[in-house]
C-alpha cells in the first residue's frame, strides 16, 4: 500500500478507537518502530486483548465508503478494535524486515490474532510475499478463521493463483460458507472452476444430498451437456429452480450481482 | 448448578467427554499445559502443543458452549531434559502473554531434581513479570516434602499465597497448604489421588474456603466429570449448597479471575452455537445433523 493510502487508512480507523486504546497504540508504535523494539512485536500483537476491547467497530456509511477506496470488501467483515489495532500494528513493521516478524507470529498465533493477521496482509506494502499463509489459512478447520479470509477480503482475488483460489472458492462451498461476501466473486469465475463445482455437484446429488444455491453464480456461461441432462431429470422447485433457470437459459438480465447476492442472503 | 472444571487436559478428550460435560453443566474448562505421556525431544513439538492450546483446542471447545483456558508453563517431568528446557523458556513469554492464558503453569517438581528446582524458579520469576497467577503440580512420590518445599520456593520468591494455587492435595497436605494461605486444589482420580468419598470428608472438615475441586483428566484412566460427580455426592452427604457452589464454581473464578483473562460474563452471556456454522468435511461435524444449541444456564 502507498504511504499516502496507509494514513487515510490508519487516520480513519485510529479514530474509532477509545482514547485510552488509541495512546497505548501510540507508545507501542514508538516501542516497535525502533530496530531494538521490533523484537517485541509478537508479545505487543498478543497484549492488545488485555488492553483494547473486542467490541465490534459501527461505521457510518461515509467512513465505509472511503476505507471501501483502499480497502476493497472492508464492509463485507467484521472488525473489532483489537483486529484494527492488530493490523496498525501490522504496518508499523518497516517492509524490508516485516516477512520474519509476521510469519514467527503466524506460527504461534491463536485465534483472534489468526483473524487479524489474514485481515491485515491486504494492506502490508509486500502483502504479496505472505501469499503462502493465506493459503495456509485456505486450509484451516477454524472456520471464524477461514470467515477472516472469506469474508470481504481483498486479498484473494488480487493476490492468489487461479488454482488456490478455486480452492477456495470451492471450500467456501463445500462447508456452506456465503459465497456472496467474497471480494471479487464475479470476476473470479473461471472454467477450471466450473468444472470443478459441476463434479461437485453431481457427487453430491448422486449422494441425494443438495448443493448451496449460491454455486449457480460460478457456472453462469459454463454449464455442461452432463450437467444439463441431470437437471431435466431433476424435481426442481422454488428458488433451486429460479437460480438453474438463470444459468440454463443464460438469462443475462437475471445474472447481476444483486440477484446473487439476495440468494446469498437467504437463510 | 454450573461448573468450572479448572483442570483437565482436553486435547486427550473426545467430543463425546465434551457432549457431557456440557450437559452436565460444565461452563469452562481451564487446560494446564503439561506433558503429553510421551517424553518430548525437541522445542518444536512445545510451539506447536501451546498454539494448540490456544487455537484448536480452544474452537473445538467452543463447538459444544464450552469456554476454554489454557495456563502455560513448563512441566517439571521435562524440565529435566535441559538444553530442551532452556529453549522452551525462550518461547514460553509469547504463549504467556496471549489472550485466554490465566495462569503460569502447572510447574514445580516431579522427582525433585535441581533441574527442576532450576525451572520451577524461572517460571515464579516469569509469573511475576507478566502479572499472572501460579498453578504449582505437587509429586506424586514423596508428596508431603514436596508440597512443603514447592511453598517454601514461591515464598522465597516473594509471590503472595493469595496468587499460587497448590494442586492435587490430600488430606495430608490439605492443612499446611490453607494454614499458608494458599488455594488448595483437589484431584477427584476414580483410581488414585483423590476419590469423591474422601473429598465429601475434606469439605466437611475444611468447609470452602480456597478449596477448589478438578478432574485433571487427561491420557489416564481419569474422568471428564469428576467435578460435577464430587459437587452430587457432596450434596447428597449434607454439605451445603453454598459450599459446593464455591468448591466447584466460584473458587475457580476467584482465584483466576486474578489473571484479568478469567471473567464470568464470557459464558454467561448467552453464547449461542449454530453447529450448522461449521456443518460438514473438515469441521468437527462429519456427515451428523447439525444442531442448534442455546448453553444459557439457567443457577
Amino acid at each position: 500500500m502507498i504511504k499516502l493510502e496507509w494514513q487515510k487508512f490508519s487516520a480513519l480507523v485510529t479514530n474509532k478507537l477509545s482514547e485510552k486504546e488509541q495512546n497505548w497504540f501510540a507508545q507501542k508504535e514508538t516501542v516497535l518502530s525502533t530496530q531494538a523494539g521490533e523484537k517485541k512485536f509478537p508479545i505487543v500483537f498478543s497484549l492488545v486483548a488485555r488492553f483494547v476491547v473486542k467490541d465490534v467497530v459501527v461505521w457510518t456509511d461515509e467512513e465505509l465508503q472511503s476505507i471501501e477506496y483502499i480497502y476493497p470488501g472492508f464492509s463485507k467483515g467484521i472488525w473489532t478494535h483489537q483486529d484494527i489495532v492488530r493490523v496498525l500494528l501490522m504496518l508499523v513493521l518497516d517492509a524490508t524486515t516485516n516477512k520474519a516478524k509476521i510469519t514467527e507470529l503466524f506460527e504461534t498465533a491463536e485465534v483472534s490474532e489468526l483473524i487479524a493477521l489474514l485481515k491485515g496482509l491486504y494492506l502490508l506494502e509486500n502483502a504479496a510475499e505472505f501469499r503462502m499463509h493465506y493459503e495456509e489459512g485456505i486450509r484451516t478447520n477454524m472456520v471464524n478463521v477461514f470467515d477472516a479470509i472469506s469474508a470481504g477480503n481483498p486479498f484473494a482475488k488480487k493476490y492468489l493463483t487461479e488454482a488456490s483460489w478455486n480452492q477456495l472458492i470451492l471450500k467456501i462451498l463445500f462447508i456452506d460458507r456465503k459465497l456472496y461476501k467474497v471480494q471479487g466473486v464475479d470476476e473470479g469465475k473461471n472454467e477450471n472452476l466450473a468444472n470443478m463445482l459441476q463434479d461437485f455437484v453431481m457427487e453430491r446429488w448422486a449422494a441425494g444430498r443438495t448443493v448451496s444455491l449460491e454455486l449457480w453464480r460460478m457456472l453462469f456461461g459454463f454449464l455442461r451437456d452432463d450437467v444439463k441432462k441431470l437437471i431435466v431429470n431433476r424435481n426442481i422447485e422454488g428458488n433451486e429452480k429460479k437460480v438453474i433457470d438463470c444459468v440454463v437459459t443464460q438469462n443475462e438480465q437475471l445474472n447481476v450481482p444483486e440477484f446473487w447476492d439476495e440468494i446469498g442472503k437467504l437463510n | 448448578m454450573k461448573y468450572i472444571d479448572p483442570h483437565i487436559h482436553m486435547v486427550s478428550r473426545t467430543t463425546d467427554d465434551y457432549k457431557a460435560m456440557q450437559a452436565a453443566g460444565i461452563v469452562a474448562v481451564i487446560e494446564p499445559a503439561f506433558w503429553l505421556g510421551q517424553p518430548r525431544t525437541n522445542v518444536g513439538s512445545f510451539k506447536d502443543y501451546y498454539s494448540t492450546l490456544v487455537g484448536w483446542e480452544r474452537f473445538r471447545a467452543s463447538q459444544f458452549g464450552i469456554k476454554h483456558y489454557c495456563t502455560m508453563g513448563l512441566n517439571s517431568k521435562e524440565a529435566n531434559n535441559e538444553a530442551m528446557a532452556e529453549q522452551v523458556i525462550e518461547l514460553l513469554p509469547q504463549f504467556i502473554a496471549k489472550e485466554g492464558v490465566v495462569a503460569i503453569g502447572e510447574i514445580g517438581y516431579d522427582d525433585q531434581t535441581d533441574l527442576e528446582d532450576k525451572y520451577f524458579r524461572i517460571q515464579l520469576e516469569l509469573a511475576k513479570e507478566y502479572d499472572l497467577p501460579v498453578l504449582v503440580h505437587t509429586p506424586h512420590r514423596d508428596k508431603k516434602q514436596g508440597t512443603l518445599r514447592s511453598m517454601d520456593v514461591v515464598k522465597e520468591h516473594g509471590i503472595p499465597p493469595h496468587l499460587v494455587l497448590i494442586d492435587h492435595n490430600n488430606e495430608e497436605t490439605a492443612k499446611a497448604v490453607l494454614d499458608q494461605g494458599f488455594w488448595a486444589g483437589f484431584t477427584i482420580y476414580p483410581k488414585t489421588k483423590m476419590s469423591k468419598k474422601r473429598m465429601v470428608a475434606v469439605a466437611k472438615q475444611y468447609g470452602s474456603n480456597k478449596i477448589i475441586v478438578d478432574s485433571s483428566a487427561d491420557w489416564g484412566v481419569s474422568d471428564p466429570l469428576s467435578v460435577p460427580k464430587t459437587a452430587a455426592l457432596m450434596l447428597e452427604n449434607g454439605v451445603s449448597e453454598y459450599d459446593v457452589q464455591q468448591i466447584c464454581y466460584q473458587n475457580a473464578l476467584l482465584f483466576y479471575g486474578q489473571s484479568g483473562q478469567f471473567n464470568e460474563a464470557d459464558w454467561t452471556d448467552e453464547l449461542s452455537i449454530d453447529q450448522a456454522d461449521l456443518h460438514l468435511g473438515n469441521s468437527i461435524l462429519r456427515g451428523q445433523n447439525p444442531e442448534k444449541l442455546s448453553f444459557k444456564k439457567e443457577k
